[in-house]
């Protein structure tokens, strides 16, 4: 008997289990539904307000007004503008009046009362224009309170113009028919930006219930809104079904959409937004799809460069990907007929910690040979010395490669963002470098941007925009090399265009004979080229010698290109025979384009008493175009 | 056994109950949405800051689509992420936020994660683009002067890599007004090229507010700093966009002409040079002349003549022809005959045309002058252009002043362009031809081959070397397919050698020679 009455706990079990469950937060107060911590600072100001009668409320409006500000002073002063507007709107209103409080908390106030009774608080603003602003903000706050209220207000103020803000979606679900009405009044009335905004909401409010349709609604508007529309539908469908929307920008109908859309092909900022959420998912199969679906000449558009190089530096920096994965991946891009170079982005590495680097450094050396291996040591070198440049600095000083060490010193020079160099800054970094390094890794960084041209204004060319006075002094005392000799090139090139004089003064004391010539030559040719005459004069007082040599075949080559006889008569001032002949070659071709017979009677006047081959070389010159 | 078995099934029930019942935390009852719609007053805000207080991604998230909560409501919330700053700076990367709340966003969460944790903070910053990285970096760099201590302190600490992140753009930087307290906190910073670039910065703007205390505190500070101060504020008051006030513009000058060592002279000459013409052209000139030489002098020299060219195109004219050859007479030529243009064109290019050497005519590329000239010329005045191609009499245009042209016509109006072509001589036509199909197959290949078909009377071998190349080049399989359609003959022999060249050169660099090609070359 006993044990069956036994059998009555089990209901009782079952009860006790329902009503043990620990209670949770959705089923609490809605004040109690913050954390412990955070549930005792609003309840706090509730106690003080719940019962608060309108003798109270001014004294806790100083109380609130008097603390630190900041997310605790907001909150306490928003409790306390819904509790007056519950018992005394208008009484606060004139409390604010006489405490000054800032026009922030007036509009509060007027946002809880309109909550309660939106006439009455819209009454309570002034009429006409001083009372515009009061209406206009209030409106706005409204919208993230309470679509029906914020829409009575919204109709009356036509002060706002929707944007991308959710809570717009939320007036577009409930009132998409009144706002498709105020579009059409508002094409009547030519108002073209508020037009377009609008119809932009009520395309993502489409989007989100059918986005095939929402795509068939926006392609049939006028051409002047089309696009906007467009674009919303594919923004907000792309949030949903990132893959599908990639497909039609992607697929054989892309452009045939984006000529409707007018939208651009290949869709950049839209790819972008979705490519960087398919990276997110797997970059892998994110590459496999860019590669498959890219540019038919370069496999993947720039912007999906410019992407994968923002997505995989944000996965490296919080240590969500591997630098040597993110190499390889990178590499896995090269195309048959071309190749992006992603690794050339020296910033992508940016993020890494110093152990990472250092790392990445190790296993990226070890990879096979492949055409952006060294950039990429350069952009590794680059992050770490900016990091740590000791450690990064004494690390590449024991690189074996040449060619790679080279390539890490020459990263480290692109010091800045994305090009933009401090030539200071870059002066510094440049002292770092070992001396018995650092031709090496000037000429190879500026190698990388193609054979420097003489007038080539520095603002087109994505080369680092170095002062050369501030260069030229770490060169010297340099051990004489190629690379020495190919730097002093480059920077006297620049620097004879900009101020000849001091790069010639740089260029007599350089220890080297070669690299003095060198130095003298593309000094020479970058005056030469913008002033001639003003060249002419000062090598006319030059001690003859290698370096006039050197020097004075650039100037022939300006000078005969408005002046060919004259350029002529100085190819006799050179003394070094085979410069000589590349003078005579370079005058002459020029003179016999412009005057051919003129040109003829100076060779013949030299042609005897030349060796046969430099005669024929010259003649040739009348042969050419 | 017969005890135990009831007492087991109610253990067994209790368990089950509770661990089957729905979880309220999942969903809410359709009850309790309606009780929540119905608050009012007080009870609403409660229940609306209540939400505000829950600060996990799935909650920020929720809040944002809720449209409940404004962007200020979630800076604040960023203060105490729930979820880690990673993953918090991850939902604002993805949560689909504008440029501008984006980065409110970023910032917001930022100035508690450098607190918390400054490396993990710039990490992210380092990953971010330049602009973004650069502002973000700027807002913790001025704690070095509104933070508390500690704060100031961690921006000591990783001093180099903000002042990298922050770059060329000092407008990202929050620096205080000048003063000689702001002064002495930045010089109690560690020596080093950040803490220059810094002060070279601070001492710009210090400039700019009050020149003389700032002047008097450069003459404290070593000169390699007070130089590129002075040069930064000198560059940015003589740049022609800005608009200093004549003091400023003054000192300026009167550093860069009495002060400033020659580098900086050399570099911000032409825009002293541009500003001294103003009021007196030829006093600006002689100066250049004195001053300067080579690029600067060349580029002063064409700045200068552009005022005298807006009182008096004749004298403006007359001083290019004065001036020697070299980029010294080219830069001022193309200024003069750009505006000169405008009034005369035909006339503008002939007198051009005579100003500068061989060379400079044929130069190639939209930032040479004669394609710059070509273009505004056929964009302007396109009667004018089409009159002077036509006009037999005189010398050809140089084929880059003439395609350049030619190509502006074709983004007018292709069919009339090609109409006009068509009605010209026989010996002009293939030229015209081949500049026409140039710009059209750049822009739409497919489209110019099928003119090429239906146009048997401007079919030439270059014409469809032209099209092919464009083509191969964004399309080879398009580009093959079209070709091998061609009849026997000159165009499609020309059009097979074009792609020919571009497979051989592809080849040279390493890739593979196409299949597709081989077989129809064979």
């Amino acid at each position: 008997m006993t044990h069956r009455l036994l059998w009555l706990l089990v209901p009782v079990a079952a009860g006790l289990g329902y009503w043990t469950v620990p209670q949770a937060a959705a089923l609490r107060t809605p004040a109690s539904e913050a954390p412990p911590q955070e549930e005792k600072r609003i309840t706090k100001w509730v106690r003080q307000l719940e019962h608060a009668g309108s003798d109270q409320l001014p004294e806790l409006l100083d109380k609130y007004l008097a603390m630190e500000p900041g997310q605790d002073r907001d909150f306490a002063l928003r409790l306390l503008c819904a509790r007056w507007a519950e018992v005394d709107p208008k009484g606060a209103l004139v409390a604010f009046t006489v405490t000054e409080v800032t026009p922030g908390l007036r509009w509060r106030l007027l946002t809880e009362w309109a909550l309660l009774d939106s006439d009455a608080a819209w009454a309570a603003i002034a009429a006409g224009k001083d009372g515009d602003q009061d209406r206009a903000v209030v409106t706005e706050m409204l919208l993230h309170e309470d679509p029906d209220v914020f829409m009575g207000w919204f109709r009356k103020t036509k002060a706002l113009t929707p944007d991308d803000d959710p809570a717009w979606l939320a007036v577009a679900e409930r009132h998409g028919k009144e706002l498709e009405e105020i579009a059409v009044a508002l094409a009547r009335e030519d108002a073209d930006e508020r037009l377009k905004s609008l119809v932009t909401l009520l395309a993502r409010s489409r989007a989100t219930k059918d986005p095939e349709a929402g795509l068939q609604w926006a392609s049939q508007l006028d051409p002047k809104i089309r696009t906007r529309a467009m674009r919303a539908v594919l923004d907000e469908w792309s949030l949903k079904d990132p893959l599908e929307v990639w497909k039609r920008i992607s697929g054989d109908e892309a452009e045939k959409l984006a000529e409707a859309a007018k939208l651009g092909f290949p869709f950049d900022s839209l790819r972008g937004k979705i490519l960087k959420s398919l990276i997110k998912e797997s970059p892998e199969a994110a590459m496999k799809l860019v590669l498959e679906t890219g540019s038919p000449e370069t496999r993947m558009y720039s912007g999906d460069a410019q992407t994968f190089k923002e997505a995989f530096g944000s996965a490296l920096a919080a240590g969500k990907m591997k630098g040597i994965d993110a190499y390889r991946l990178i590499s896995s891009a090269k195309g048959s007929d071309s190749s992006i170079g992603l690794n050339a982005f020296h910033n992508l590495w940016r993020g890494m910690s110093e152990e990472n680097l250092e790392q990445t450094f190790r296993e990226v050396i070890a990879e096979p040979a492949e055409q952006n291996k060294g950039t990429a040591l350069g952009g590794i070198a680059n992050a770490w010395a900016i990091k740590d440049p000791e450690a990064a600095f004494a690390f590449i000083a024991k690189i074996e490669n040449p060619v790679m060490k080279a390539e890490a010193y020459a990263g480290c020079l692109r010091e800045g963002n994305d090009g933009h160099v401090d030539p200071q800054r870059l002066a510094e970094i440049f002292g770092r470098i070992p001396e018995s390094d650092r031709a090496m890794a000037f000429a190879t960084e500026m190698s990388n941007y193609g054979e420097p041209e003489v007038g080539e204004d520095p603002m087109n060319s994505a080369a680092p925009r170095f002062h050369p006075e501030l260069l030229a002094p770490l060169f010297a005392n340099l051990p004489a090399s190629e690379a020495l000799k190919q730097s002093a090139a480059v920077l006297a090139l620049r620097w004879g265009e900009e101020d000849p004089a001091a790069a010639l003064a740089w260029a007599k004391n350089l220890d080297d004979p070669a690299t003095r010539s060198a130095a003298y030559e593309h000094a020479v040719d970058g005056w030469a080229f913008h002033d001639p005459y003003a060249a002419g004069t000062w090598l006319s007082k030059q001690a003859k010698g290698p370096e006039r040599d050197a020097a004075t075949l650039p100037f022939i080559r300006h000078l005969s290109r408005s002046d060919a006889s004259k350029a002529w008569e100085w190819t006799d001032s050179i003394g070094n025979p085979s410069l000589r002949m590349d003078a005579r070659v370079s005058a002459l071709r020029e003179w016999a384009s412009v005057d051919s017979a003129a040109a003829q009677s100076a060779y013949q006047e030299i042609a005897a008493k030349l060796p046969a081959a430099d005669a024929a070389k010259l003649s040739s010159c009348f042969s050419a175009k | 056994m017969k005890y135990l078995l009831p007492i087991l099934a109610s253990v067994a029930t209790f368990f089950a109950v509770r661990h089957f019942r729905p979880n309220p935390e999942l969903q809410d009852s359709p009850e309790q949405t309606a009780q929540r719609a119905e608050l009012k007053g007080l009870a609403r805000r409660v229940d609306r800051l209540g939400a505000l207080e829950s600060t996990s991604v799935a909650e920020l998230e929720k809040l944002r689509r809720s449209g409940r909560a404004t962007l200020q409501d979630l800076m604040w919330l960023l203060e105490q992420p729930g979820d880690g700053f990673e993953a918090t700076w991850d939902w604002i990367e993805q949560a689909g936020y504008n440029e501008s709340d984006r980065n409110l966003l970023r910032t917001a969460l930022v100035s508690k994660w450098f607190d918390h944790d400054p490396d993990a903070c710039l990490a992210r910053i380092g990953a971010c683009n330049y602009m973004d990285g650069s502002e973000l970096a700027g807002r913790l760099l001025g704690r070095l002067f509104k933070g508390t201590p500690e704060q100031a302190e961690g921006v000591r600490k990783h001093l180099g890599l903000l002042v990298s992140l922050v770059g060329a753009v000092d407008s990202s930087l929050e620096l205080p007004p000048g003063s000689p307290e702001s002064a002495k906190t930045l010089l109690s910073l560690p020596e080093g090229a950040p803490r220059n670039t810094l002060l070279r910065f601070f001492a710009k703007s210090w400039l700019e507010s009050d020149p003389a205390a700032a002047i008097a505190w450069l003459q404290q500070v070593p000169p390699e700093i007070s130089t590129s101060a002075l040069e930064s504020f000198a560059e940015q008051m003589l740049n022609p966009y800005s608009t200093p006030t004549e003091a400023q513009r003054k000192l300026a000058a009167d550093w860069l002409t009495t002060k400033a060592p020659k580098a900086s002279l050399a570099r911000l000459g032409p825009d002293l040079v541009a500003s001294m013409a103003k009021s007196d052209p030829a006093g600006a000139l002689a100066w250049a002349h004195k001053n300067l030489s080579a690029a600067p002098l060349a580029e002063a020299t064409g700045k200068a003549i552009q005022q005298v060219l807006a009182k008096d195109s004749g004298e403006a004219r007359r001083m290019v022809e004065e001036l020697p050859p070299g980029n010294l007479r080219h830069l001022a030529a193309y200024k003069v005959a750009e505006a000169y243009l405008a009034e005369n064109p035909a006339d503008a290019v002939a007198w051009w045309l005579d100003q500068v050497d061989a060379k400079e005519k044929s130069i190639r590329g939209s930032f040479g002058a004669p394609e710059r000239l070509g273009m505004k010329w056929s964009e302007t005045q396109p009667d004018s252009f089409r009159a002077r191609v036509a006009n037999s009499s005189l010398p050809k245009l140089p084929e880059s002043v003439l395609f350049s042209g030619i190509n502006q016509l074709m983004k007018q109006d292709r069919a009339a362009t090609f109409e006009w072509i068509s009605s010209m001589s026989a010996k002009q036509r293939p030229e015209l031809a081949r500049a026409a199909y140039r710009s059209w197959s750049y822009d739409s290949p497919a489209e110019a081959a099928a003119s090429f078909d239906s146009r048997p009377d401007l079919a030439t071998g270059e014409t469809a070397g032209q099209i092919a190349s464009s083509w191969y080049s964004k399309d080879p399989q398009a580009a093959l397919g079209w070709i091998a359609n061609l009849p026997w003959g000159g165009p499609r022999e020309a059009a097979m050698a074009k792609v020919k060249e571009i497979a051989d050169f592809e080849v040279s660099l390493g890739g593979t020679f196409p299949e597709d090609l081989k077989k129809l070359l064979h």
